[in-house]
């Protein structure tokens, strides 16, 4: 699947440079030519992977510049191109001979003009270097293979629901062990549910992360622990004993390393469990997980099948593709959903290979920030060529004497071709160490969102790619030189400063200069999208005051604290010590802080006309503290908060949202109106006595969802969240947090401690990284483009000497002249512009997925980038076009 | 008219070594490019690699001399559902080629009698 898509960018990018071919040929030939490549490509893909891809296409790209250069050659009547038919099948012998001498002519000449040789390396440089770097990040992230044996054939299994607009839901378990039976195109299906656990032997009690899984999951990844075993089904039969297999990380780490550990007992959660394995250091599903514990279900598993909680990774059969594994799976879920129509209507299953689920999430991201990078190698190519393009004129006659000399037109361009390279492949070493320093910034500037970072580095795979750039780029630039090389003929060359040969070149340099104009607007006018995108997250009202707050997690174990009531006491003692110290201004305890995940359950208005549950609608439910509203600084609307009397024998109450009230209590007083709850939660139907203000609980750029509020003492979930808000350094409130715990409970542990603040810039980090590195892309191409700009209108400048001294004598003004330079520059910036638009236009859709609240056609941010654009290159054009108003009409003249 | 025919080949003699490869994998049967290129390379053991501009342009000259004409479009077994423009050797073209290899034959056997060929030996 993944690799077809590959192949397809393969052939598009080999397909643009269709282009250089004659038309006649490209009109009989062009199409058998694309397929041979595709046939090509995809027969190569399947023997040796995508890798060879980047290979493949500079091959098929430098075949077709050398083919449209001959045949441009040929139609002018001129035969001397045999070396051309050979050009792949090579005579070792004296072509490298040659292409030694060309490499230190080539050398030479660039040594002779270090201004120039500078310029171009260090442009290239910058190309290929964020090409490189951008490439180690998709690289290391979408391409590399994942750490697991077949992984290709690795499967998650989720339900789904979209009626309700949930394409990928928890599994139920009753579900999971019908399909797991039913299916039969899946070698093996394994449940697992992730939680936390508190480890208290061998040092401070302190929590991890675990895993509850079926013991099919060690069949289906193919793992062998490194110590001891893995447990069987046995364990997961209730009343069994407790086992536990550890991560490497954990017996390393904590448990030093010692072998003797499996087989004996460690204090997890309150209870005494075997040691019976060691998973080894490289395996890699779930990372950060340190105990996997069998999957107990403590009742009829044919009894649960609306209680939606676990996952379920599958490996597919040998030879079962995902599409037939789907429709398997629809058809045993739509069997489910006619058998079990009150819990499974409305229900389907989906199968997601791993990888999807992995990367699917930033996969447009990478690939639009990849196509960008792509453009500032575009620009940077652009400026080189006219770079080159410039010292050509210089070199004209040096052309004409080897030509007179009687070397031949594929000679020079060879030659001309082996210059282009050596300046490539210099420039690329260069872009290397710059890339080793532009991916460890790119990493660091996507903490929150990208998957799998630790594959990024500029390995062997990145440096091929860079080769094939490189080459790449030299081949094209070379022989679009020598194309414009061989439009004049060598009495022209000889005949230095001919105006014929000067019009050419000056033509393909203003249309070089709106390319890259082009370009740089299409660059800048997406990070102006995300820039404004990123603005608009900013401004959202989070509906709370984050600064200030510190939370951190505790779980009191169910077996110390079996009930509500055993649980509220304990929170109040840690509450009573809080707040009696003097760092805190105000303590709370909540299910859950905004931000930090989704804990939703269906509810329902009670008005005499409850439907049955499929029918309710979702929303969040947070169990709260009665302070929980003033020390997060959330605005009571109407009516009143919680109060300590709103406990465990007290009346059911519930305090709900703006969105809630105004979505689903419509017409009515919500004070007053009453809930039903489907969490298993108190003695609900629930009255609202609250409405509080909307708090962006779930995402920045979503809109609130409904959310309603129950007082702790009349619930039942267990981990909360404890919430301090002080003035006092972080390591003091941790530190009196810390000390609060334990003093009521030293077996019980603190985890996932972090200021509010840090919460809520992870959920910044996304947007905010994609404009950064917008920014800095955006930034290079009109960096470059403005080079461009400056280059060209110097050049421009240089070859009017004469003209423009001669309206001086006649007595045109300096700044008249200056004008005219300016507005020459105006012109070809607005062409490039109103291309720029154009392509704006086409290709920012490709980022919708990546805006929240700007549209990706949007008026302002095109004009402020098209008026931005248009005043850095007057300024650019500004000092040659000054040195033309003071050019010296006596001198002018005298020179030529 | 034989006399004719005869001078038409050897005008066109003698035959680009990519030409005569190509000539050579199409008298084995008809191929579209992708099979070209493939045979090509197998008959020379990897020596010639032919990327698809450059074969193109071949065959457009082939085609142009009459040495190979277009045998329609059809499916292949390599590319499931897709189409691809096959070429095969004309009669023309044969002659070239059998005309190309005497020329060939004549020049093995000069190298052969100055004992440039290890095994082909001027021992006859």
């Amino acid at each position: 699947m993944k690799s077809e898509r590959w192949v397809r960018v393969a052939e598009l990018v080999y397909g643009w440079f269709g282009i250089v071919l004659p038309r006649g040929f490209r009109e009989e030939w062009w199409q058998d030519a694309r397929e041979m490549f595709r046939d090509g490509t995809r027969s190569a893909v399947a023997t040796r992977g995508v890798r060879v891809l980047p290979l493949l296409v500079t091959r098929g790209v430098m075949d077709l510049l050398l083919q449209a250069f001959v045949m441009r050659r040929e139609a002018h009547g001129k035969s001397d191109v045999a070396d051309a038919d050979r050009a792949i099948p090579v005579r070792r012998g004296r072509v490298w001979d040659e292409l030694r001498s060309d490499v230190r002519h080539a050398v030479r000449a660039l040594l002779r003009t270090p201004g120039f040789t500078l310029a171009a390396l260090a442009t290239l440089a910058v190309g290929v270097g964020v090409n490189a770097a951008m490439f180690g990040v998709v690289n290391g992230v979408l391409l590399a293979p994942l750490p697991h044996v077949e992984a290709e054939r690795l499967v998650l299994v989720w339900e789904r629901n979209l009626e309700r607009g949930w394409p990928r839901y928890t599994v139920s378990p009753a579900n999971w062990e019908d399909w797991r039976t039913r299916a039969t195109l899946f070698e093996g299906m394994a449940a697992y549910v992730s939680g936390t656990a508190t480890l208290s032997t061998g040092g401070e009690p302190e929590r991890v992360r675990s895993v509850d899984v079926d013991a099919a999951l060690f069949d289906v990844l193919r793992v062998q622990p490194l110590l001891g075993g893995v447990f069987t089904a046995d364990a997961q039969a209730p009343g069994s004993e407790d086992v536990v297999v550890l991560s490497h990380r954990l017996w390393a780490g904590r448990f030093g390393g010692d072998a003797s550990l499996v087989g004996q007992t460690i204090r997890v959660d309150d209870r005494s469990v075997r040691v019976a394995g060691v998973l080894a250091p490289d395996f890699a599903f779930q990372a950060g997980t340190d105990l996997w514990r069998p999957l107990v279900f403590p009742f009829d598993v044919q009894s649960a099948r609306g209680a939606h909680y676990l996952s379920v990774l599958a490996r597919l059969a040998p030879g079962a593709a995902v599409a037939s594994a789907q429709a398997q799976m629809d058809a045993i879920s739509g069997g489910l959903a006619r058998d079990h129509a009150d819990t499974n209507a409305g229900w389907s299953a989906v199968v997601v290979p791993l990888r999807e689920q992995l990367v699917g999430g930033v996969e447009r991201a990478l690939l639009v920030l990849w196509g960008a990078v792509a453009f500032v190698l575009l620009i940077a190519c652009a400026n080189v060529v006219n770079l080159l393009l410039a010292r050509g004129t210089a070199r004209r006659a040096e052309f004409g004497v080897r030509k007179a000399l009687g070397a031949g037109p594929a000679r020079l361009a060879r030659q001309l071709v082996v210059e282009s390279l050596v300046l490539a492949v210099s420039g690329a070493m260069l872009g290397i160490g710059l890339a080793l320093a532009l991916t460890r910034v790119l990493v660091v500037l996507n903490p929150g969102n990208l998957p799998r970072t630790d594959g990024v580095a500029v390995d062997l795979t990145v440096g091929l790619y860079t080769a094939a750039i490189a080459i790449l780029v030299g081949v094209a630039i070379g022989l679009i030189m020598a194309v414009q090389a061989s439009r004049t003929d060598a009495t022209a060359h000889l005949a230095a400063g001919s105006r014929r040969a000067a019009g050419g070149s000056q033509r393909v340099r203003r249309a070089l200069l709106v390319g890259e104009i082009a370009l740089a607007m299409v660059m800048l006018t997406g990070f102006g999208l995300l820039a404004k995108s990123l603005a608009a997250i900013l401004a959202v009202n989070t509906g709370f005051t984050s600064a200030g707050l510190i939370t951190a997690r505790v779980s009191p174990p169910s077996s110390r604290y079996p009930e509500a009531a055993n649980r509220a006491a304990f929170y109040d003692a840690v509450l009573e010590r809080l707040r009696a110290a003097p760092v805190v201004t105000s303590a709370s305890v909540v299910t859950r802080v905004p931000l930090t995940g989704s804990f939703s359950f269906g509810f329902e208005v009670d008005d005499g006309d409850v439907p049955g549950p499929a029918e309710w609608a979702s929303g969040q439910l947070r169990a709260v503290e009665p302070s929980y509203f003033t020390t997060m600084g959330i605005r009571v609307v109407s009516g009143r908060g919680f109060t300590n009397a709103d406990g465990a024998n007290a009346p059911p109450v519930v305090i709900v949202n703006e969105t809630l009230a105004r979505t689903h209590l419509v017409d009515r007083d919500p004070i007053g109106s009453r809930l039903l709850v489907s969490s298993g939660d108190a003695s609900c139907p629930c009255e609202v006595i609250g409405v509080v203000a909307d708090v962006r609980e779930l995402a920045l750029d979503a809109p609130p969802a409904p959310i309603y509020y129950l007082p702790q003492a009349q619930s039942i979930w267990t981990t909360r969240t404890l919430i301090v808000r002080s003035a006092a350094p972080l390591e003091t409130v941790v530190r009196t947090m810390r000390e609060a715990v334990a003093a009521v409970d030293a077996e019980i542990a603190l985890y996932d401690v972090q200021p509010l603040d840090r919460v809520v810039a992870a959920a910044l980090a996304s947007p905010r990284s994609n404009a950064v590195l917008f920014a800095i892309f955006a930034a290079l191409a009109l960096l470059l483009a403005a080079l461009g700009v400056y280059g060209v209108m110097s050049y421009l400048v240089g070859q009017r000497t004469r003209e423009l001294g001669v309206r001086s004598a006649l007595g045109a003004h300096a700044r008249t002249i200056t004008w005219l330079v300016e507005r020459e520059a105006l012109a070809v910036t607005a062409t490039g512009i109103a291309l720029g638009l154009l392509a704006s236009v086409l290709l920012t859709r490709s980022m919708s997925s990546m805006l929240f609240a700007v549209r990706p056609l949007d008026a302002g941010v095109l004009l402020g980038v098209s008026g931005f654009l248009a005043l850095v290159s007057a300024g650019a054009a500004g000092l040659p076009a000054l040195r033309a108003g003071r050019i010296d009409p006596a001198r002018a003249l005298r020179s030529e | 008219m034989g006399r004719a025919r005869a001078d038409a080949a050897a005008a066109l003699l003698p035959l680009k070594p990519v030409e005569l490869e190509v000539l050579l994998v199409l008298h084995d049967g008809e191929l579209h490019g992708y099979g070209m290129a493939k045979a090509i390379e197998a008959r020379t053991g990897g020596g010639m690699r032919l990327e698809p501009a450059n074969l193109y342009r071949q065959v457009r000259r082939l085609v142009e001399q009459g040495l190979v004409q277009e045998a329609g479009r059809r499916r292949s077994v390599e590319t499931a559902d897709e189409r691809r423009r096959y070429f095969r050797i004309t009669a023309l073209g044969r002659r070239v080629l059998a005309g190309e290899a005497a020329r060939l034959r004549e020049v093995v056997e000069a190298a052969a009698a100055r004992d440039l060929i290890p095994g082909l030996g001027r021992t006859r």
